[in-house]
């Protein structure tokens, strides 16, 4: 009986091992990986998708997962920054530091947008290489399939057509669902809005929805009596129609100020996993979607 | 002076370096200052000592210990001048330079492995030893302004901070558990210290005439593991450090020195549930113990006299620990408690030694802290062994400039 385990167990974990390990920092990364990787891979997160993403705790367990990762692919852009060096120094693991082969950066990929033009921190807690929130836009989702079908087949070249099949496959897809959420979005196109946190900016080009204000006075700065105020100005003299909030910054600034301006307060999720009705790359953005259309 | 030229050259360097670029390293300078209440005055203050463990900082020892926090009113603590880069495919450095009215110190210059095989990592240079839960710990990322008084008792005010060597394992298996080991010189003050003494004249006593550490003069040994359970994070660990010992007090009030060898050993527990996003509850402890066997060596006749010295063979055991508890109620405010604890000291000295902490902090944005620390003192006495409380408020303040820094569990 004993012997017989032990083959099982020998057995399973030469299957296991047969896969390719890889570390994504946050849930659309995984849902991505799992898009691509299919069978060929097995893909842990780290980051909890409900929480703050540039606060991430930084617990031993994910040194455990980074040591044994093949591939740990991150959003880059700086937004993981304040959590994962320690962790990659810590699973003295040399293939996934920062430049290896086994480290993926999507924001390399796709183009940055609100580069600051003076790097100071007197303006917040800024990302010198821009926002960082890039998966919100569902176009750069598109880009990131590609990056990611490409490092796995560098990582994996048995794998390659089973890669470029499930790639085309799913770009396939994602083309019909971003002409559909463009279609969809499109009454909406010019509207002002007014968000907590610099989140949803990518989302928010893209279909045309103009920002006029956050909550917070600067990145990561909570928001002050004063500022509210001047938030509630200009939203009354833009006619902001909805103001969105997150679930990870408190709500309350927010629902006071759509109050004042007679706006609507709409809470998002940012990431895969967010929600229960965010559990895959098209329902996240079907949500959102579908939350403007309500 | 020379120091005002160097780091004048430094913060230069400091302000130019505005990119990541092959030029400059990491560059990020952390200020520490301080408002300090104390019921008992300064000079009063820096003659106390932790009974059968410390010695007051008498100013006329010549002694400079620059601790922190030490004068009422405002203390410019500390500026920390940190630099790090990759040196080349294989190692990474590390420097942090400490900056003090008094001059510069380095603090730490390491260099670590950055690609050895089989998930081993290896240091080289001066570094904290991984030794217990907070000893590596810088002080701007401590939970609280001051040290737990077990880690004054055993280490002093710059906790177990050594020239050497360190390797470290991080196991295969599904749970984190890292292994590793240290070789350090053991310069340590209050633990081990390397040079010999003579604590008779030569000639009539040559025989006990100390000869210094042989080197490597400590060794340590830890073990930390870690499991999570959904939100809750549990981390232990259990550290080990054996060395030579060579302390010499002979030069002060009441002239004595000791050689011999210092075991110590520790258990450390951090238990975290992350609640919400920059909600949680941290709760963390460390017990420690201190062995030190060898020779105790008095001079007899008089303190001027070095003729006779009496020597004897002692052993002192030694422990203390302290437990926190921190509450995260947003990203902007944390409060916490911490109890410290001597509980077993040597023959003749109190093993009832206690000191209160209470804290509240104010995180204006991530690169500045504002923390209002209470501080009830009942652990110390004065020369003639009378125990004085004290009772201490300190307003901190804890800016940092330059790159992001970020820090383990």
């Amino acid at each position: 009986m004993r012997f017989r385990l032990g083959l099982l167990f020998l057995l399973l974990s030469s299957s296991l091992w047969a896969q390719i390990k890889v570390v994504a920092t946050y849930g659309y990364i995984e849902a991505l990986v799992r898009e691509i990787g299919g069978e060929r891979v097995v893909v842990t997160r780290l980051a909890n998708p409900r929480w703050d993403p540039h606060f991430v705790t930084p617990k031993p367990s994910y040194i455990v997962k980074l040591r044994n990762a093949d591939l740990l692919v991150v959003n880059g852009g700086e937004l993981e920054v304040g959590w994962l060096p320690p962790l990659i120094r810590q699973s003295n693991n040399p293939s996934i530091h920062p430049g290896s082969r086994g480290y993926l950066e999507l924001a390399r990929g796709v183009t940055m947008i609100d580069k600051p033009l003076v790097l100071s921190r007197a303006h917040g807690d800024v990302h010198p290489d821009g926002n960082p929130h890039i998966h919100l836009d569902p176009l750069n989702i598109a880009t990131m399939a590609g990056m990611m079908a490409a490092k796995l087949t560098e990582i994996d070249p048995a794998g390659s057509e089973a890669y470029q099949k499930r790639l085309q496959q799913f770009l396939a897809r994602w083309e019909q669902k971003c002409a559909q959420w463009q279609a969809r979005m499109k009454p909406f196109w010019g509207a002002a809005i007014i968000e907590h946190h610099a989140l949803f900016d990518y989302f928010l080009r893209r279909y045309g929805l103009l920002k006029v204000a956050t909550i917070e006075p600067l990145p990561g700065i909570s928001p002050n009596a004063k500022h509210i105020a001047s938030v509630i100005a200009e939203g009354s003299k833009r006619q902001v129609k909805w103001v969105l909030l997150d679930l990870y910054h408190s709500q309350a600034e927010g629902k006071i100020v759509a109050g004042r301006i007679g706006a609507k307060a709409i809470l998002l999720g940012h990431d895969v996993g967010s929600t229960p009705e965010q559990m895959s790359l098209e329902t996240l953005f079907e949500s959102i979607v579908r939350s403007f259309e309500q | 002076m020379r120091y005002p030229f160097i780091v004048s050259i430094l913060l230069a360097s400091a302000l130019i370096a505005q990119d990541n670029n092959l030029k400059m390293p990491e560059i990020s300078l952390i200020g520490d200052l301080s408002w300090v209440g104390r019921s008992i005055d300064d000079e009063r203050y820096s003659d106390l000592s932790i009974p059968g463990l410390t010695h007051a900082h008498h100013a006329d020892d010549g002694h400079h210990h620059a601790t922190i926090n030490a004068k009422r009113g405002l203390n410019l603590n500390y500026a920390e001048l940190m630099l790090s880069s990759a040196v080349d495919p294989y190692v990474e450095l590390q420097a942090v330079l400490h900056l003090s009215e008094e001059g510069v110190e380095i603090e730490e210059l390491v260099a670590t492995t950055t690609s050895l095989p089989w998930n081993l990592q290896a240091r080289a240079g001066k570094f904290y030893s991984r030794f217990g839960r907070l000893n590596a710990k810088h002080h701007h990322v401590w939970n609280f302004s001051n040290q737990p008084l077990v880690y004054e008792a055993f280490f002093g005010p710059h906790n177990l901070l050594e020239k050497g060597v360190g390797v470290e394992w991080v196991s295969p298996l599904p749970f984190y558990l890292a292994i590793g080991g240290e070789l350090l010189r053991g310069e340590n003050e209050n633990s081990f210290g390397e040079a010999g003494f003579q604590p008779a004249s030569a000639g009539e006593n040559f025989h006990q005439k100390v000869e210094p550490s042989s080197q490597p003069g400590v060794t340590t040994l830890y073990l930390k593991g870690s499991e999570e359970f959904g939100d809750l994070t549990l981390l232990a660990g259990a550290s080990w450090a054996r060395g030579s010992a060579r302390l010499n007090h002979l030069r002060e009030a009441k002239p004595h020195a000791f050689a011999g060898t210092t075991t110590l050993m520790g258990v450390d527990l951090t238990l975290r549930y992350d609640f919400a996003p920059h909600r949680y509850l941290q709760f963390q402890s460390e017990w420690m113990t201190r062995t030190m066997e060898g020779m105790k060596y008095v001079p007899t006749e008089n303190n001027n006299s070095w003729d006779m010295t009496k020597t004897s063979a002692i052993t002192k055991d030694q422990a203390g620990w302290y437990g926190e508890v921190i509450w995260g109620l947003s990203k902007e405010w944390r409060v916490g408690a911490r109890l410290d604890g001597i509980t077993k000291n040597v023959a003749r000295k109190p093993d009832d030694l206690y000191q209160y902490n209470l804290m509240a902090e104010y995180n204006p944005s991530e690169f500045s802290r504002f923390r209002l620390q209470f501080t009830r003192d009942e652990a110390r006495v004065d020369d003639a062994e009378n125990r004085v409380s004290s009772n201490t408020l300190i307003l901190q303040w804890n800016l940092s400039i330059g790159a992001h820094g970020a820090h383990p569990f």
